[in-house]
């Protein structure tokens, strides 16, 4: 599985990184996490504001910070629906 | 070496005496309600609560109330800013409502009022948010209108809305908590009838963020807070340090030479400044109140104090690479000339009304 997140380096995209290690810890699944800093790049996504949170190519989540439980069920439905 | 040695000594005395007058119970009674308040907005207000009005499809007397809106919610870290403000023009509403945003947001922040109030006075406060909004909104939207051929070929795709977009009632009125405590904490009334008032209203906050937020949303409240406290408060004592070492250094018959009337050429002057020196966040407030206490007009003052923020060198070259510079280069014209503007009718108003 394929996570990305989204943000050009403020506290809240370390608190997101922080969180999704996390939550990938605690599902224990193979899960490959990247961080996306160039705003250009950022833009790609269909995203207004930061952090944002993209796992297998869709945002799950963007402009707050996800709790980790949450991250864990958007990991969770990714999952289910074949979409890593 | 002994008169090098002395005029040090009387900078770092004139530091130090500007950190005992400026930083009076007064001013932190703003301040340290306004960073919890700050904390809560970018803890928990969902910015697609906001951003949803600032779509592409928006219509443009819905879009540029919210941008400036969104500079008074959700501007409050520096960091949200520039990444809001690509967002907004590649994703959302456009260019004009874009800057917008990127023009009212340093102006009228929640940290950035309370503290021009509490330091300089209401009047310069409520001045410069209701200039900045008015200003930010004209310069949106001759921006959008200079450019509309080819923002109107530019592909956007929409934004996907992946959470909560609305605030809920609770969080509201934790956040009305807040605010009555930096009321009754800036209010002039009896000093003992404020502090029954503020304890309560602190037992009432605690109470709510006990039982009326989660777990995840009250830490992430106190999180906010605390890494804006650390991230601006060295930057005000550091500011109000230099305000008073400037007030040692400059002389006030310069000051009052260059900017003391409210001229066009003394408004330009503040302008100016405000674009060749570059003060990290809030630091402006600080020298602006010496500025004052030098002999500066309040029409230059304000015009400073809206430039500041907006332009700097450094800033320049940031919106240059994401705008190109011919983009930037009218917007930097337009904000030069419109905040000059802006000082100079302030000025005029005061004039007639004194």
């Amino acid at each position: 599985m394929r996570i990305k997140i989204l943000g050009p380096g403020c506290a809240n995209c370390k608190k997101v990184e922080q969180y999704t290690l996390a939550a990938v810890e605690t599902l224990g699944v193979e899960a490959e996490i990247e961080k996306i800093t160039d705003l250009t790049e950022i833009m790609e996504y269909p995203i207004m504001s930061t952090p944002g949170l993209v796992i297998g190519e869709e945002v799950v989540c963007s402009g707050r910070v996800p709790s980790k439980s949450e991250i864990v069920s958007m990991i969770a439905t990714a999952l289910s629906r074949g979409n890593a | 070496m002994q008169s090098m040695l002395s005029w040090l000594l009387t900078l770092v005395q004139g530091g130090w005496s500007s950190l005992v007058d400026y930083l009076s119970a007064h001013v932190l009674m703003c301040l340290v309600p306004a960073f919890f308040i700050a904390g809560a907005m970018s803890a928990l207000i969902p910015q697609e609560a906001i951003t949803k009005y600032l779509g592409r499809a928006a219509k443009p007397w819905v879009a540029y109330p919210a941008a400036a809106a969104s500079g008074f919610l959700l501007a409050v870290c520096s960091c949200t800013i520039l990444p809001l403000f690509a967002g907004i023009w590649k994703r959302g509403a456009g260019l004009g409502p874009a800057i917008t945003f990127l023009f009212v947001g340093p102006a009228v922040n929640i940290l950035a009022l309370t503290y021009t109030g509490g330091l300089i006075g209401a009047d310069i406060a409520v001045a410069r948010a209701v200039l900045a909004v008015g200003f930010g909104l004209l310069i949106g939207m001759l921006m959008a209108w200079i450019f509309r051929q080819e923002e109107a070929v530019s592909p956007r795709t929409a934004v996907a809305v992946t959470g909560p977009a609305r605030i809920e009632r609770r969080i509201l009125g934790f956040f009305a908590l807040l605010v009555a405590i930096l009321l009754v904490g800036t209010a002039r009334i009896d000093v003992w009838v404020k502090n029954g008032g503020i304890a309560a209203l602190a037992l009432g906050t605690v109470a709510t963020a006990n039982w009326g937020l989660t777990r995840h949303e009250a830490r992430m409240w106190l999180d906010e807070t605390w890494k804006f406290s650390k991230q601006i408060f060295p930057l005000l004592i550091g500011g109000v340090f230099l305000a008073g070492m400037v007030k040692v250094i400059v002389p006030p018959e310069l000051v009052r030479n260059i900017a003391g009337s409210n001229t066009i050429l003394a408004n330009l002057a503040g302008v100016l400044f405000g674009v060749f020196m570059y003060f990290p966040t809030l630091m402006e407030v600080p020298i602006a109140r010496t500025f004052l206490e030098l002999g500066m007009a309040k029409g230059p003052l304000l015009a400073y104090l809206l430039a500041d923020p907006e332009l700097s060198i450094q800033s320049i070259l940031v919106t240059n690479k994401l705008m190109g510079w011919r983009k930037n280069a009218v917007y930097v014209g337009f904000v030069t000339v419109l905040t000059t503007l802006a000082g100079w009718i302030f000025g005029t108003v005061l004039a007639v009304l004194g």
